[in-house]
Parts: structure tokens; sequence; C-alpha cells
């Protein structure tokens, strides 16, 4: 118990002896539990508990909600209240918490899950001979006994987190919106096989589980597979920041611009991933060139310009090599991301990574030329919408910076390098190119 | 049209064909094949995918329920019907000659299916128990594994009898168990009827969609390392498409050599970037300088190459050290036999894996070089002294080689 907060001690003490009253209480006055059942839902919810999927938003995802509806359902045959009680207990045996002895944690955890389940079986019971008798009845019949459940767990919860830290009580209840979608279609499945159970015994409960736990499981292994992704992508930012280094945070930083232009267009989860990363990644044609050319102070030659700018071409032949980011591979080309036209027919995510791009370009110190105040930069990003910049992304970024209150640029900057040869003032190419020899190329284009 | 809206349309139209039949007071037989035929439809477009890419269809669910639940005549009609409309609709870029292939394998499946219900129960004397069902039941899985197994072997694909294939089947198999049982009941008369065919495939649509996104994210990573390998390449420090032949290679090495999933993961993140390192450093000769050059006769590595690419190796390795989930392929890449190493250095919990790496690496640069040639660049390799290449991995190399002449 050495983690276990004394504040809970006497609360979780309390919650154990109201259940372990209710069990004598009910065992005594009410008709028996059907001990086969409840020994087969109690090491399923074990099983079910010990292999929770930790949600990458916070949270985790475990069938043991449709195991514990199946108990219910199983003993409201008898009205055996008992049965979800003593099921509902052992849902609260997580065993690395009793091997590295939490023992007041899986006390006040089985006690939370079996009054949770109590609330369900009260909710059940007079639904019990609907569930049984009438399939459409039972599909409805699941909705009110997970929110029964669902409700009981929060309310404990809140309680407890008042307890032991008097955390506000809309932190608890905040749970209840996270938790009651995800648990009606398991109730549902409960439902269901509380039903077959009471029809064709323990062998279905066994066969239900095999698809659930390869659901599991899969899901599982793509969260750790996304995971390594993630890791690489942040492997190469790390490697072309180990390359150029005055350059550090840049690739970061047009992520998180390009992420709240998306935020502001309204993009959906998925299409602010694929926005992210192909940001992180705009980039990556800079694995390519010596670094002595991404670090040189002061102004290219044209052999030179023309050397780095060919990153951008291999950025876009890299990007297109992925699926997911095919068809924002333009993202890494200054020349595709050059606003046109407002055509719905390309996408948006080149633009937006552009606009962020040259933002920060803009907003750091770089090596042949100072960072612009944040005010020069929305100057020079406004003066250049329609042309060189989609009008929708700029006005979009500006909005949201300045929502959100964050000022970047000249005198707000986190980490500036040390150069060997100090950065010039001069320079207003908004993709930061800056004072670049205008006989050797053109301007514009972050490097 | 998509899978997303082919799905949903053949549910709409079996749900209608059933509620026409029911309205022409047609048997209540007939208004169930409908429904179920649907769902096998459906399945048919769902698969879960296995490592090769084929897969194993989510239909095979609802098939076990059809076999045990009806008449074998029935049962025939209902599956031959549901493979023509799924035959028609299986668009998936394949020639007709493959997807008619398909289509017949899945007309055996569904034959062995049916007939080895109709035999299990007669055998069991047509005995109402739970054990007699569960034994039928039982039966008819295996006759469709099987089967569905000698045509995969016979269309020359990969076996569903992997680890991921055989995951697939016992999610399959449980639940057209629990579908024939809900449906059928023990006494021919199930409770929840169809319900049970709808509420059931549930969680076999979660082990699909889990199957989906795992495909779908293995490839994105798998891309993600090739576009990482191609920076070595198109900066010319190695030959186009080294990082993946080298890849494909270790994987295949691997495979003889009979490494875990989890080695051969890391084994390919290693084979893809274990040239990565190269980037940070300036002016670094191209690698194809620094080989192991070995000629008439003198085995060994020679020349000022070595040094570069024990650096590239040492660099790529710390560079992967640092990201936890890359840390082991990078402990695989500085686990590398080099030579400013002494025989017999190169041990540890990667030895093997990093004498893979080095191997199929090697062979590619040898193979792929002016002198080229798989079988001179074996040669080079097995004249190489003991301690530079492990016997077994060179071994397995050989077997892959032969293979794929």
């Amino acid at each position: 118990m050495s983690d276990f907060p004394r504040s809970l001690r006497a609360y979780t003490a309390g919650l154990v002896a109201v259940v372990a009253a209710l069990v004598a209480v009910f065992g005594s006055t009410r008709p028996a539990p059907a001990w086969a059942a409840i020994a087969v839902f109690g090491v399923l919810l074990v099983f079910s508990e010990q292999r929770q999927v930790e949600l990458p938003g916070g949270g985790a995802m475990t069938p043991g909600l449709m195991v514990g509806v199946a108990a219910i359902v199983v003993s409201g045959e008898t009205g055996a209240l008992a049965g979800p009680l003593l099921v509902g207990a052992a849902g609260g045996l997580y065993l690395p918490a009793l091997r590295s002895g939490r023992r007041g944690w899986i006390a006040l955890n089985g006690a939370t899950v079996a009054l949770s389940m109590l609330a369900a079986a009260a909710v059940e019971a007079p639904l019990h001979d609907a569930i049984r008798e009438s399939v459409p009845w039972a599909l409805l019949a699941a909705l009110p006994i997970a929110l029964a459940c669902v409700s009981a767990g929060a309310l404990l919860v809140t309680i407890s987190y008042w307890v032991e830290e008097r955390r506000p009580v809309r932190e608890g209840f905040g749970r209840l919106a996270m938790t009651f979608p995800q648990s009606v279609p398991f109730a549902v499945l409960g439902v269901f096989l509380g039903r077959l159970y009471l029809e064709l015994g323990w062998p279905v409960a066994i066969l239900f589980v095999v698809p659930i736990l390869l659901a599991r499981d899969l899901f599982a292994s793509y969260l750790e597979l996304k995971a390594a992704n993630e890791a690489t992508v942040a492997m190469l930012v790390h490697a072309l920041e180990a390359k150029d280094r005055y350059t550090a945070g840049h690739a970061g930083r047009v992520a998180q611009y390009s992420q709240y232009i998306g935020d502001e267009l309204g993009f959906m989860p998925w299409r602010q991933e694929r926005l992210r990363v192909a940001a992180l990644m705009h980039d990556i044609g800079k694995l390519v060139v010596p670094n002595h050319l991404l670090n040189k102070p002061g102004k290219l030659t044209a052999e030179e310009f023309a050397r780095v700018r060919m990153h951008e071409e291999v950025s876009v032949r890299m990007l297109s090599s992925i699926d997911f980011l095919a068809p924002v591979a333009p993202s890494a080309s200054g020349d595709h991301s050059r606003y046109i036209d407002d055509d719905p027919r390309h996408p948006i995510e080149p633009f937006i990574v552009a606009v962020a791009d040259a933002y920060d370009a803009m907003t750091s110190t770089r090596s042949y030329r100072k960072a612009l105040t944040q005010d020069v930069a929305f100057i020079e990003l406004r003066e250049k919408a329609g042309r060189q910049f989609h009008p929708r992304c700029v006005e979009a970024l500006i909005a949201a910076i300045q929502r959100r209150g964050e000022v970047h640029g000249a005198g707000h900057e986190h980490e500036v390098e040390e150069f060997a040869v100090a950065p010039p003032d001069a320079g207003l190419g908004s993709a930061g190119l800056g004072d670049l020899a205008t006989e050797h190329g053109p301007r514009g284009g972050g490097r | 049209m998509r899978i997303r809206t082919r799905v949903p349309a053949v549910l709409v139209a079996g749900l209608l064909a059933a509620v026409a039949v029911h309205a022409a007071d047609g048997p209540q037989a007939a208004v169930h094949a409908c429904l179920l035929a649907a769902g096998l439809v459906a399945g048919e477009l769902l698969v879960l995918r296995l490592e090769d890419g084929t897969g194993v269809p989510l239909s095979y669910a609802p098939l076990i329920a059809i076999a045990v639940g009806f008449e074998p005549d029935a049962a025939l009609v209902i599956v031959c019907g549901a493979q023509l409309v799924a035959w028609l609709l299986r668009v998936d870029g394949r020639s007709v000659a493959q997807r008619g292939l398909t289509f017949v394998q899945r007309l055996a499946v569904g034959a062995a299916a049916v007939g080895a219900a109709r035999a299990t129960w007669n055998l069991l004397d047509r005995r109402e128990t739970l054990a007699a069902v569960l034994v039928t039941i039982g039966a008819t899985i295996a006759a469709a594994m099987i089967v569905d197994e000698i045509a995969r072997r016979a269309q020359r694909l990969r076996s569903a009898t992997t680890a991921r294939g055989l995951r697939a089947w016992s999610a399959l198999g449980a639940t057209g168990a629990l579908m024939a049982l809900g449906y059928r009941g023990v006494d021919g008369d199930g409770r929840s009827g169809l319900w049970s065919l709808a509420l059931f495939a549930i969680p076999l649509v979660a082990a699909w969609y889990s199957f989906e996104r795992l495909a779908a994210v293995s490839r994105t990573h798998r891309q993600t390392l090739r576009a990482l390998s191609m920076a070595t390449e198109l900066a010319g420090f190695v030959s186009d498409g080294h990082g993946e032949r080298v890849a494909v290679l270790c994987e295949r090495i691997a495979g003889e050599l009979g490494l875990v999933p989890s080695e051969i993961d890391d084994l390919v993140a290693a084979a893809y970037l274990h040239h990565l390192g190269v980037v940070t450093i300036d002016e670094v000769m191209p690698l194809d300088a620094a080989l192991p050059i070995i000629s008439g006769g003198q085995a060994g590595p020679v020349g000022p190459g070595p040094e570069s690419v024990a650096i590239v190796a040492t660099v790529t390795s710390a560079m992967l050290a640092d990201i936890p989930a890359l840390a082991a392929a990078g402990a695989i890449v500085g686990g590398q036999p080099l030579p400013s190493r002494r025989p017999g250095d190169a041990t540890g919990e990667h030895r093997l894996t990093s004498q893979v790496l080095k191997v199929a690496s090697d062979f590619d640069d040898l193979a792929s070089g002016e002198r080229s040639g798989a079988a001179f660049a074996l040669e080079a390799l097995y004249s190489s002294p003991g301690y530079v290449y492990d016997r077994r991995v060179l071994e397995a190399l050989e077997r892959v080689v032969a293979s794929a002449d």
C-alpha cells in the first residue's frame, strides 16, 4: 500500500465494507447465484482487464464491460444480485498491480467496479424478461444498462478524486462523456452473450471472446507500429537538425503552424494527422544536401543555390513514395506550393505548408538574416497572398496565432544558435532566402 | 464503388430481396436465404489480410452457419448464388482468370463445409445435444480450412497457417461457431435467429478493421523507412535500390534462419537505415569504394573504405539508439562485424541479426557491382576469413539465392 494515498484509505475501506455487506445481505435474502457462471465470467473479466489497450488520447479500451453485462444478464435469470457484485469485484484484479503489491488500488478498483455492476444490474432487473423474449428489446435495453454502469463508475471515481486531492467534480464526470459512447457496443454484445449463455452454456462465452481478443491484439499492434513510425519520422527530424543546426526546431514549428491552419479550415483528424506528418517531412530532401552548404554563412553561389534547391525535388520524390503522403507530396516543393488558383481539385495542404514554412523562416534567425518581427511577417504574408501564398491559408494562420496570443519572431525566439558570422539584419525574402544575390536566381522558397 | 459503399449496398439489396419474398408470401427459409446470401457476399468483400497481401474472407463465418443450419441442397444454392454475385462485385484490379480461380476456390470451400456438416451430423445420428452440434461445427470449420489451404497451394499462394493466418482463422472459426449456434440452436431452432449473425459479426468486423489499420500502418512504416533509405541513394552514397534489396534479402535470410517476427521487423528497419548516418557526415566517399574487395585468392577487406563503413555504422547506430522504437535496429547496425574489430568481438544479443545485415548488404554490393553476379558475390563472401561472416548465415543466403533462380 506504499503508493496508496492516505486520504483514500478510509474511503476505500468504506466501499469494500459496503460491497461485503451487500454480498452478505443479497446472499441471505435472494436466490443463490449461479456459481459456475460467476466463475466463468469472473475469470473472463480478470483476463479482459489484463488486456487493456491504452489509447493515444488517454484512457483505455477493454472488453470488460461486455463480460460484466453478460454476467448481469445471466444473474438476472434468478435475480441473484450477489453475482454481479462478485464478478465486478474480480474486475479489480489487475495482475501487474497485484505483483507490485498495490493492494490499495486493487481494493478501490474492485469495489468501484462491483458497485457499478450492481447499479447496472438494478436497471437490468425490470428489463430482464424483455431481454430474454425479444431481440430488439435486448438491443434497446443495452443503452440504459451501459449508462447505469458508466454513470455509477463515474460518480464513484469523482468522489475518489475529490477525497484524494479535492479535484473538481467536472474532472470525474468528464470521463462519462468520453467512455459512454465506446461502452454501448460492448454493452450490446454483453447482453447477447448473456442471452446465448443462458441458452447454450459456457462454451459460447469462450468462443465469444476469441475474435474480440484478436481485434484487441491487432489494435494494440497497430498502435505500437504507429508509434514506431512516429519515432522514425522523429528520427528524420533529428537527422535533419543534426545536419542543419541553424534551423533547429524548424520542422516541428512548421508542423505546428500547419496544424493551426488545418484547425482553422476545419480539417478532420485524419487529415490533420497527414498534414502534420507532411509538414514534419517537408524538408526531407535536405538529407542529400552537403552540410557545409546548409550551414554556409552569407550568400550562396548560383551553383550552390541550385544544389540546395535540389532538395525540393528530392523531397517530393521521397514523400511521393509513401502512399499516405503522396497526395500532399508537393508540400515539399517551392514551385508546386506557390499559389496559382483555388482549384478544388488540388489539395490545399501544399499551400498550407508553404505558408507555415515561410512564416517560420521569416520569424527565425538564419545564417543569412536575423529574425523579422511578427508584424513584418504578417505584412509580408498578406502582401503576397493571392500571388505567392494561398489567401485563405494566410488569413487562417494569422487568425490562429492571434487568437492564441502567441508572439514569434525577433525578440521572441526560443532557441537561437551562435553563428560564426553574424547574420545580416536586412532581407525581406518571404521564405527565407533573404538577400541572396539577385543575379543568382529568384527570391523565395525556404532553404 | 469502394468497399465502404459496396458492403452496405449488398446488405440493403439482400434486405430488399428478403422483404420482397416475405411480401409475396414466400417461405421463411427463402427470406432467411436472401439475408444470409447478402451476408455471405458482404463477407467476401471484407478480407482479413495476411502478411503477403492475400486474405481470408469474413464470409467463411456465415458459411459455417449456412452449412450447419440448412439442408445441403439449400445451402449449396445459397453459396453458389452468393459467390456468383461476389465474383461480379469483386473488382480488385486482378485479371478475370484470377478472379475466376478465387470463385472456384470459394465454391470448393463452400461445398466442403456443407458436405462435412452433413456427414458429421449423420455420423452423430442427428442427436440434438450441444456436444453433437459443437462437433459438427468443428468438422465444418476444419473442412473449410483444409480445402482453403489446398486451394492456396494450388494457386501458389502463401499458406494461411502463418501466425497471422491462424489468428484470422481462429476468429473466423469462433464467430462462425457462434453464428451457427445462435442461428440453429441445439434443437434446430435458435432463439436469436438471424440476429445472431448480425450481432456476432460485430467483433469480427472490429477484427477486420484492426487488420486493415495494421496493414495500412505497416505499409506506411515500410514506405517511410524506404523513403529514408532513398536519401543515401539519391545522394549517390550507395547504388539505387540498395536499401530495398537488402531489406528483402534480410527478410528472406531471417525466414530461412527461423528468426521470430519481432527480430525480423527490427532487422528490416536496420536494413533500410543501415547507411543513414552517412547523411550527417560531410563529404563522405561513396560506399561502393569501401567494399570488402576480394580477388585473386586474397581475402578480406582492403583499401581505405572500411574505415568509412565503420564510421557510418557507428554514426547510424548512435542516431537510431536515441529513438526507443529503433534502438534494436541501431544495435543491429552497430553490431556488424567491422574490420576495426578483432575476431570474436561481434557478440551479443543482436549478433545473428547483425550478421544477416552484414551478409545481405555486402552480398548486394558485390552482386550489383561491375563484376556482378550472385555466384561471384557468394564465392567472395565464402572466401572471407571465418570471423567476418557467420557460416550459417552464408548457407541461408545460398538457399535464398538458389530459390530465387
